[in-house]
This record gives C-alpha cells, sequence and structure tokens, in this order.
C-alpha cells in the first residue's frame, strides 16, 4: 500500500472530533417491535433529543381505492373491514351509510338502533386495544392481559352477532346481514359486568401510576390549534380540550336520541389521550345500555327491492325473486349518479367518504378519508422536541392502524 | 345556514366561481383554480366563515370528460359546525393546482397522496412526493387509464444493496453450512 | 316538421317517425319486447305503451306516429302501472330459469323487471308446462317456457332471410314458436335469431352452456369468414373467444351475420401452430430468426435472388401485408409474389361473399394494383419448372381443390428451402424447413379491407397463444437478423408509413350512433 500510514495517523487528532457536534440520523422502522404498525421514521437526533423527524407510511398500501372502482357497491364491505381492522364494523356502517345517502334512502328504525350499538361494541374493541398494547409497550404487561380479555369478550359478542371475529362485513346498504340473535341481551350483561371489573382495574393499575404516569403526562403534547390544522380527530383531538365529535355534532342513527358525554382533555399530551379513552369505554357502555334498552323488534333492512337482496325463499321459488336477486348480485345495485361527502366517527376519530357514482353497479370512485394516514401527516409535530424514548408512548396514543393508514 | 357559505363565496369571488348546488346536504362550489388559495384563506380567517378544518382533499378523474380532473377540498369550521365542499376542475394537459400546505397543516400531506395517486401537481409544495407508494413506481394508480392488472417493473438494487448481497452470496458459498449435504 | 313535447321536453322531429324513437330522441328510454328496428311493427308485447294526451287509451309507442303538438308522458302514473301490469303478466308462467339460462345477464326480463316492475307477483296458480329443449334447428333449441312470444324470431325469418320457416301454434297461455311441420330453422343466419330473442328462449347449440355472459369480455372485431367483413362483437373469456355477436354497422352488415361466420371463430383455436420450429425441433425465436438468415442467405447464394417466392396471405392485416411486401423487396429482394389464400365457397344475395378471404382487397391495396402479384397457380407451375426453389410462404391455406392442393404439397420436396409462416399447422407444416407460429386477428390488431372497399380495424382482444407474434412482428425480427432492420415499434407506426404512401386506396367504415335494439 503505497499510503503512508503513519502520516495519516498523525494528522488525526482525537481531541478535535467532538462527537456531539453532528446530529445522529437514525432509522427506526418498518419493523421496529415497539411501534405496532408498519411505519418507518427517518429521526435526526441530538443525543437523545428528536430534532427532525421524517415518516413514511405504505407498506401496508394494498390499493383500497383502486380495488374498490372494480367491486360492485356491495362487493366494498369486505375491502372496508380491512381498513380499521380493530374496528371494522364502525367502517361497515361509516360506508353504508354514504351510499345510502347517494340513494336517497332511510333504514328501518331497528337497524338504526343495531347500528348504533354494534358500533359502539366495536369502538370498545379499538379502545380497549389502544390502551392495552400502549401499557404493554410501557412494560405493564399486567394491563394488557386486562384489555385483551376485554377485548376477547367483545369479539365473542361480536362473532355471535356477526359470525367473524375481525372480518366482520356486517354491514349492507340499506340494512344488515342479519338481526341480533336470541339471548343478546343476556350475554351482553355478562360481558358489561366484567368489562366495568376490567375498567376499574386497568384504572387501579395505571391512572396514578408513578411509572406510567411520568411516561404518558407532558409527553407528545399538541396544542388545540395545531391539532385542528393537521386535521386530528377523534380521542386525539378531544384530549386538546376541543369538543369535537360527529357523533354529537353532527348525530347520525340513533346518536341522536341516546344520552352521553364527550370527554375532552386539556393539556393534549399522552396521558390525557389515555384519559379521554377510558372515559369513553365507560360512555360507549352507557350508549349500548340505552340501545337495548329502547330498541323495539321490526324490520332490520329497507323494503325497496332495488336496494335488497330479496330472501331465499322468494329467490327459489318466483321468478320475481330470482330476478331481483340475479341483477343485485351480477350488476350491482344501482346507484343514481351523484357524490356525497359521508363521515361518521370511528375508532381514532372522523371517517369520511367520498363517494362518486356514474349510475351503474360500480362505484367510479371511494375516496376514504381515513383518521391515521392523516394524523401519521402531523406526528411530526408530536416527537420533534421530545425524547426519543417519548416516541413509543406517543405513537401508541395516536393509535395508527396500518389498514387504515395505508389504504 | 345551509346556503350560507354558497352566498358568501358567491358575494366576495363572484367572478370566480362557476357552479354551485347543495345536493345531499353537501354544498358544493366550483371554482376557478386560480384564486383558490385567496378564497380559502378568506373562509378560513373571515369571523363569520372560520373554517379552520380541512377534512380531505381528494381528486376524481372523469376520464374521457373533458376537464378531465376534479380537485375537491371539503372545508369544515369547528367553531359553527358548518361544511363546505370546494370542487376545481382541472385540465388533463395542465393539471397543476395551488398548494394549500400555508394554510392548513394538514394539506402538505394530503396533496402528496393526490400526487401520489393522481399525478396531480401542487405548485408551491415544499415536499411533493409520493406517500404510500414508492418513488420507483410508474404511473399513478387512480387514473382511469391505469389498468388495475398492471404490473409494476422490478426495482433494481442499489448499488450498495448489491453489493452486500453479493457478498453474502460469496460468504455462504465459501463456508458451505454444518448441514449442507456438500459436505 | 312535427313538434311534440315528450315529459315536458320539446322536440322536434321528421315527419313519420314513430313515439319510441322521438323519445329516444329527447332522451327517455321507452321500454320495449317486440320492436326491432330491422323489423316490421306488430305491437304485440305491449311493454311500450305511452301516455298521449287526448287520446284516452295509453298507445303503443313502437307504432305510433307522432304529430304535430303531441303531448306525450312515458314516465306518469298510468304509465307505470301499464308497465308493471304488463311485466307481471308475462312473468306469470316464466320458468325460474336465470340460473341455467344463457341469457341471464344480456336477457331484457331481467332489465325490465328491475327497471320497471320490482313487485310481487300476486298470481298463485302453477306455471303452465311447455317444452323446455326443442331441437327448432340444426344450430337453434326452443325453450317454450322462456318465450314471451314477441315473433321477432318468426318476423325475421319472413322479412330478412324470407324462408318462412316459423310460426305460432296453439291458443292462449300454450302458445309456442315451432317451425312449419316438415321444415327446420335451417336457414344460413339462423342463429340471428338468439341474437335477438329478448329472452332466452331460443339459445345457439354452440353457446349453450358454455360461458356464462358476465365473465365475456367484448372486443370490437371483424368478422374474418369471407371478404363481407361483417362488424361483430368478439367475445372471450380467459384468452378463448367463446362467440362472436353481430355489432351494428348500416355500410356493411346491419345487425346481422351468417352461422358460419358466427362459427369460424373455432379456426382460432384449432390446429395451432404455437412454437417456431426448425426441421421440426422447436427453437425459440432468437435462434428461429438466427437460423433463417442463414438458410436464406446460404440458400440465395445458391441458386440466386430471381429463384425467391413469397406468399402473400388475404388472411392478413393490411399492417401485415404492408411489411411483407417491405420485406420482399427490400430484405429477399425479389418481386416474385404469389397470392395466397382459402379457395372460394358458397355464397349468397345478402351478406356471404364467395371470396372466403377477408382482406383480398388489403393486397391490391398495398401492392397499389391488382396485378402487382401473380396467381397461385402461377406459383404451383414456378415450382413445376425450378423457377422458384426458395418459398416463404404466408398462411396454411391453398386456393386450389382438393387435388390439387395434394399435388401442390408433393411438389413442395423440390424446394431448397421452404419457409412456412402461419397459424395453423395444416397440410404444408409437416414440409416446412423453417415453420413460423403467428397470431389470429383476435390477438393481435390491425386493419382489413372489404369487397366493398371499407377498411375496418380490427383491436387485439387477448394476448398471442404460444410463441406465436404477429406477421409484422416476425418480418421485423428476421430483418433484424439480416441486419437490415425496419424501425418499427407500434401498429400505428406502420399505418401511418401505410396510409401515407396509398391515401386514396380505402375508405373507412365505422358505424355512427347506437340505434335502438
Amino acid at each position: 500500500m503505497a499510503h503512508n500510514i503513519t502520516d495519516s495517523f498523525d494528522s488525526y487528532d482525537p481531541i478535535d472530533q467532538d462527537i456531539n457536534n453532528e446530529p445522529m440520523i437514525l432509522q427506526m422502522g418498518p419493523s421496529h417491535p415497539a411501534t405496532h404498525g408498519t411505519v418507518r421514521f427517518t429521526l435526526t437526533l441530538e443525543g437523545e433529543k428528536v430534532l427532525k423527524c421524517e415518516t413514511e407510511v405504505g407498506y401496508l398500501h394494498r390499493g383500497f381505492e383502486k380495488e374498490c372502482e372494480a367491486a360492485t357497491w356491495t362487493q366494498v364491505f369486505p375491502y372496508t373491514d380491512r381498513l380499521n381492522y380493530v374496528s371494522p364494523l364502525l367502517n361497515n356502517f361509516g360506508y353504508a351509510l354514504a351510499v345510502e345517502k347517494l340513494l336517497g334512502i332511510e333504514v328501518p328504525d331497528r337497524c338504526n338502533w343495531i347500528r348504533t350499538l354494534m358500533g359502539e361494541i366495536s369502538r370498545l374493541s379499538d379502545h380497549l386495544t389502544s390502551i392495552g398494547a400502549g401499557a404493554l409497550e410501557l412494560n405493564a404487561m399486567t394491563a394488557f392481559l386486562y384489555a385483551i380479555e376485554g377485548r376477547e369478550l367483545v369479539w365473542d359478542l361480536i362473532e355471535q352477532v356477526t359470525g367473524a371475529r375481525l372480518t366482520v362485513s356486517y354491514g349492507r346498504v340499506g340494512g344488515l346481514k342479519d338481526d341480533l340473535p336470541e339471548g343478546f341481551a343476556e350475554n351482553w350483561k355478562y360481558v358489561r359486568a366484567r368489562l366495568i371489573e376490567i375498567h376499574a382495574y386497568t384504572n387501579k393499575l395505571l391512572t396514578r401510576n408513578r411509572v406510567f404516569v411520568d411516561r404518558m403526562a407532558g409527553t407528545g403534547v399538541i396544542s388545540p390549534e395545531m391539532a385542528i390544522s393537521y386535521g386530528y380527530t377523534g380521542p386525539m383531538l378531544r384530549s386538546t380540550g376541543v369538543d369535537y365529535d360527529v357523533r354529537k355534532d353532527h348525530p347520525y342513527f340513533k346518536y341522536g336520541e341516546v344520552d352521553f358525554d364527550v370527554p375532552v382533555g386539556s393539556s393534549g399530551d399522552n396521558f390525557d389521550r389515555y384519559l379521554v379513552r377510558m372515559e369513553e369505554l365507560v360512555q360507549s357502555i352507557r350508549i349500548i345500555d340505552q340501545c337495548l334498552e329502547r330498541m323495539k323488534p321490526g324490520p332490520i333492512n329497507t323494503d325497496d327491492p332495488r336496494v335488497m337482496l330479496p330472501n331465499k325463499e322468494r329467490v327459489y321459488n318466483s321468478i320475481e325473486g330470482m330476478i331481483a336477486h340475479f341483477k343485485i348480485v351480477f350488476e350491482g345495485l344501482q346507484v343514481p349518479p351523484g357524490e356525497v361527502y359521508s363521515y361518521t366517527e370511528a375508532g381514532n376519530g372522523e371517517l369520511g367518504f367520498y363517494i362518486v357514482s356514474n349510475g351503474t353497479g360500480k362505484p367510479w370512485k371511494i375516496h376514504v378519508r381515513s383518521p391515521s394516514l392523516i394524523m401519521m401527516g402531523g406526528v411530526h409535530k408530536l416527537f420533534e422536541g421530545g425524547l426519543l424514548s417519548d416516541i413509543i408512548p406517543t405513537f401508541d396514543t395516536v393509535n395508527m392502524i396500518g389498514g387504515e393508514c395505508d389504504k | 345556514m345551509a346556503k350560507k357559505l354558497i352566498d358568501f363565496v358567491q358575494k366576495k369571488f363572484a367572478s370566480e366561481v362557476l357552479h354551485t348546488h347543495s345536493r345531499l346536504g353537501n354544498d358544493t362550489v366550483t371554482v376557478k383554480r386560480d384564486k383558490l388559495v385567496e378564497i380559502v384563506r378568506e373562509l378560513r380567517d373571515d369571523p363569520s366563515t372560520q373554517m379552520d378544518y380541512l377534512r380531505t382533499i381528494t381528486a376524481v378523474d372523469y376520464l374521457p370528460r373533458q376537464p378531465r380532473f376534479e380537485l375537491v377540498y371539503v372545508l369544515y369550521s369547528m367553531k359553527h359546525k358548518h361544511m363546505l365542499i370546494l370542487r376545481v376542475m382541472l385540465e388533463d394537459s395542465d393539471a397543476v393546482a395551488p398548494s394549500l400546505h400555508t394554510l392548513y397543516g394538514t394539506a402538505g400531506w394530503q396533496e402528496r397522496e393526490v400526487w401520489d395517486m393522481y399525478g396531480i401537481r401542487f405548485s408551491g409544495h415544499p415536499d411533493l412526493r409520493r406517500v404510500l407508494l414508492y418513488e420507483e413506481f410508474e404511473g399513478h394508480p387512480l387514473r382511469k387509464d391505469y389498468l388495475k392488472q398492471a404490473s409494476q417493473p422490478r426495482v433494481e438494487l442499489l448499488a450498495r444493496e448489491r453489493d452486500s448481497v453479493e457478498e453474502f452470496n460469496i460468504y455462504v458459498n465459501d463456508r458451505p453450512s454444518s448441514g449442507s449435504r456438500d459436505q | 316538421m312535427p313538434k311534440v313535447t315528450i315529459n315536458g321536453t320539446e322536440i322536434e322531429v321528421d315527419k313519420g317517425t314513430t313515439i319510441l324513437r322521438a323519445a329516444a330522441e329527447a332522451g327517455y328510454e321507452v321500454p320495449h319486447f317486440c320492436y326491432h328496428p330491422a323489423l316490421s311493427i306488430p305491437a304485440n308485447c305491449r311493454m311500450c305503451l305511452v301516455d298521449v294526451e287526448g287520446a284516452g287509451k295509453l298507445q303503443p309507442a313502437c307504432y305510433s306516429q307522432v304529430s304535430d303538438g303531441m303531448v306525450i308522458h312515458t314516465q306518469n302514473e298510468r304509465v307505470k302501472k301499464a308497465q308493471k301490469a304488463v311485466l307481471e303478466f308475462i312473468l306469470i308462467n316464466h320458468p325460474i330459469d336465470c340460473p341455467i339460462c344463457d341469457q341471464a345477464g344480456e336477457c331484457k326480463l331481467q332489465d325490465y323487471y328491475l327497471a320497471y316492475d320490482a313487485q310481487e307477483s300476486r298470481m298463485r296458480a302453477e306455471k303452465v308446462q311447455k317444452v323446455k329443449v326443442y331441437p327448432i334447428g340444426p344450430e337453434v333449441l326452443y325453450d317454450g317456457e322462456r318465450c314471451i312470444l314477441c315473433t321477432r324470431c318468426i318476423r325475421f325469418c319472413e322479412e330478412i332471410t324470407g324462408t318462412n320457416e316459423l310460426t305460432l301454434v296453439q291458443r292462449g297461455d300454450r302458445v309456442e314458436v315451432r317451425n312449419f311441420p316438415g321444415r327446420e330453422l335451417d336457414n344460413a343466419y339462423s342463429v340471428c335469431t338468439t341474437d335477438i330473442c329478448p329472452v332466452g328462449a331460443l339459445t345457439s347449440r354452440d353457446f349453450r352452456f358454455k360461458c356464462r355472459v358476465w365473465l365475456l369480455t367484448s372486443t370490437e372485431s371483424v368478422c374474418t369468414g369471407c371478404s363481407k367483413g361483417c362488424n361483430i362483437h368478439l367475445e372471450h373469456f380467459r384468452n378463448e373467444i367463446q362467440r362472436y355477436r353481430p355489432r351494428y354497422n348500416p355500410q356493411v352488415n346491419d345487425y346481422w351475420m351468417c352461422d358460419a361466420g358466427r362459427l369460424s371463430y373455432k379456426e382460432v383455436h384449432t390446429d395451432r401452430l404455437l412454437h417456431p420450429m426448425s426441421n421440426g425441433a422447436e427453437l425459440n425465436w432468437h435462434a428461429v430468426a438466427e437460423t433463417v438468415a442463414d438458410k436464406l442467405k446460404r440458400a440465395i447464394d445458391e441458386v440466386g435472388v430471381d429463384k425467391i417466392g413469397l406468399v402473400l396471405s388475404p388472411q392478413a392485416s393490411c399492417e401485415d401485408l404492408f411489411l411483407a411486401r417491405k420485406f420482399a423487396s427490400d430484405v429477399l429482394k425479389t418481386d416474385r409474389l404469389y397470392v395466397g389464400g382459402k379457395p372460394d365457397g358458397n355464397s349468397d344475395d345478402f351478406l356471404i361473399n364467395s371470396d372466403k378471404n377477408p382482406n383480398r382487397r388489403g393486397i391490391e391495396a398495398v401492392l397499389g394494383s391488382a396485378d402487382g402479384a401473380q396467381p397461385f397457380e402461377q406459383l404451383a407451375a414456378d415450382i413445376a419448372n425450378g423457377s422458384v426453389q426458395v418459398l416463404y410462404m404466408m398462411d396454411a391455406h391453398m386456393p386450389l381443390d382438393e387435388a390439387a392442393q395434394l399435388r401442390f404439397v408433393e411438389s413442395l420436396d423440390k424446394l431448397k428451402l421452404f419457409i412456412f409462416q402461419a397459424q395453423h399447422h395444416g397440410r404444408l407444416s409437416p414440409k416446412a424447413h423453417i415453420a413460423l407460429p403467428v397470431c389470429s386477428h383476435a390477438e393481435s390488431e390491425g386493419t382489413f379491407i372489404n369487397s366493398d372497399g371499407l377498411a375496418q380495424s380490427v383491436q387485439k382482444a387477448f394476448n398471442p397463444a404460444g410463441d406465436s407474434l404477429p406477421h409484422w412482428q416476425v418480418f421485423m425480427r428476421l430483418a433484424q437478423a439480416m441486419n437490415q432492420p425496419f424501425s418499427y415499434t407500434f401498429v400505428h407506426q406502420i399505418q401511418n408509413e401505410m396510409f401515407a404512401a396509398r391515401p386514396n386506396s380505402v375508405a373507412s367504415g365505422t358505424a355512427e350512433g347506437v340505434p335502438v335494439e
């Protein structure tokens, strides 16, 4: 080697090289064990302090919107299940509501009650997962087990109603797949009692836990103005003190008739988001109780033959039913041309559908305003200025769901 | 309250408004592209409207109709609880719109999504990259002329990635594992 | 010109226009079963009843002509009630056949039921049983229960083919369509009755139970069965043509096509040459192009340029022929061109031409004159007397009678080199030193010029079978291998050059407007 080693060694003065001068670039993800959901942060660190964060999403992109354009209006339901897969019922009903607006049809009273009820049950599963997984990643295994036990109970209920635990496809345009099964109210009573116990245990384990509070309080803070500007909705926005809740402000289904409160935080930090979710669990249980008390027997599907599939007896025994079945299944229901923006409150915030129909059996366009994707657009604001370790609890309370974020 | 927002835009920007309707409870105004930023700023800052929350930005491809694209902005006011949809028509040959990133934090990210999916550019956007797809992706998938079954070219490894793969292969070839049949 | 008001829309139409046509012009659909624009109007289905102010009773829109100042409602309550009643009546005896009916998915009864009726039947009586599979003709089967007695098929046989095979028999709810005793529905256009049948009563034997119609993809194409060039919907599923269906074009075939042409799609999928072969061994395109270049070079050195012949096929598209000619003149440097193709067949005075080659006029257009190429008989003679020793042949067909074909195949043994480029094996591929597979009109784009001089384009429906390529791409590959490459990438580049070379030789034929069917 022609290079003179001693020369270069002489010119190297370790004292001159201050290792803290240059910020460190750290790749976090895409498959980081503490970030549930596949997402990559490119962090610029000064010591442990996060100076800059670049977010990269899309690892779970499945072309939801493109697939929808090739499916009939009814065939979109299974795809919506896979948006926010922790609360698929809310997506189902949100999409059904949008198409019903465009069709200009009303669903029967009982259908609205069941949608309200099942939607809240789904919200329970969403919040329990968020709280449980959040605690787990801060090493609180016990709280996680309680929360997941609660979620299992909720999923058992969902399974009784829909036949599936996760990808339920329970919604239909103009109604539902099926009515509630017999004995649902009794099962709910059992689940309800256990959920209240679980809520109390979790509360005891976490809310006044020194370690938990130190990690959560004062981290991931965002101001109300910033949250609105970045399009934050749901528990994220409410933790900053803005009481925006689609269920309250623009009631749909039966939310206008039931009594519930919208919990709000004050400081917009992780701890407030945790408290808001804890309180929303209680409110959801309240709503479910009222639904079960007030719903009356009756039809669950609209009687418009152009929208609803005829029952099987008619399909097999009359040519009228057979034709209706054939046309709706193979050509899809005919939605009049037009466009509508319809929005509901999903687990993570406002879930909006902007749908365009050209008057055929297939959607011309379905755009989903997924709360997770929009929150990920502003998530760097929560990280920057904080510590590297604070990213873990902050990302938990943001509760990004890969399916919904990446579409 | 129904038509208040439409009237507001029509009064202040009479020459910019192309079309209005309020079907299905969605108050909608179609405006010209050039003064979009001014219109949105006015809607955001005027105390009677205060549209402080940009719900969503999306686009619709109406191929083969001309103008082909339609940009859709859904605005909302947290204070007054009212909503307005702004639409902007874009020609295929000139699919550029002004960016709203100075007005709303969320606009930058959502405009990236529209660029990613529809190939509509946003002038003045500081960082117009793809958001859900990867940089090497060819075409814009939500355009109607992008076939659903279309396949993408294989992305070549970067030189440094290729080196490491080759190094790994050399390493493995030199040292067959203990369970290998070659031994 | 009379001015009429339809549902509040005022519209001026020609004198003698029917209400149905006027409504279509104004943008309103009037449902109808028995009316067909190419047939006479019996007004027997009563589906198209509309309300004409001052007329008292509802009027059939297909039959009634407009008069000045008429006020017509096609969507008011009276009309809707009548439509519901008519559909309920028609469905009384309709069997629950949709799952096993070939028409399901393109059935007017299905469409109209959901659009205009959508209610339950009040009838509780048993449905009348009728014949389910009646062989009404060699290509067509009849299902009496599905029939709604619109008489379109009967009128088709009376008015279009003039063969009068069909009639109605029996009375009341037992009426059926039947052939006259001793006759069958065996005219040359019989399958057209299944197209115009609004329900699944008449079904084609060929297409029966073959594929559900909503799975089909339809591509606009042209029939290659004869030189008439009937416009068709080429309907395919999983890279296989399932059926041809006539496409409306008043300049060529109106709404019809012949049965032979309709079944000519089968050729596309039988006896296909799928891989390039050299003396019976399969090769890839790269290797075979090298082999051809090498063999051609040696053969030319041996026998001289003037002993090379090239057979142009009138089965190929204009683009293919254009490159074939270019290949002959630029690469092979020969002017010994011959015309191949199929031998003549039967003909009639309607749509069937005796020339069974779709693009004979294309050869004339590409060569610039009718006598630029010599007839095939001349080729047989030239091979016999040794003035052609290297033959490059497009297509497996020979315009010769049976005995002459066998003699011709025999005589190919004399050739020094026989390059065979075709879609099918036929009789010639065993004799070929080199066999090159090409694809059908369904697998490539192209232009065909029919016997009336109309240039009609064909769209690519699916990807070529096996290793086959369009003729023009094969010529490109060979020219490349022989170091005289052509600079084309897309078909339209060839088209531009072709039309620039011969601007006035062809007229473009496309159908304008969509008819009410």
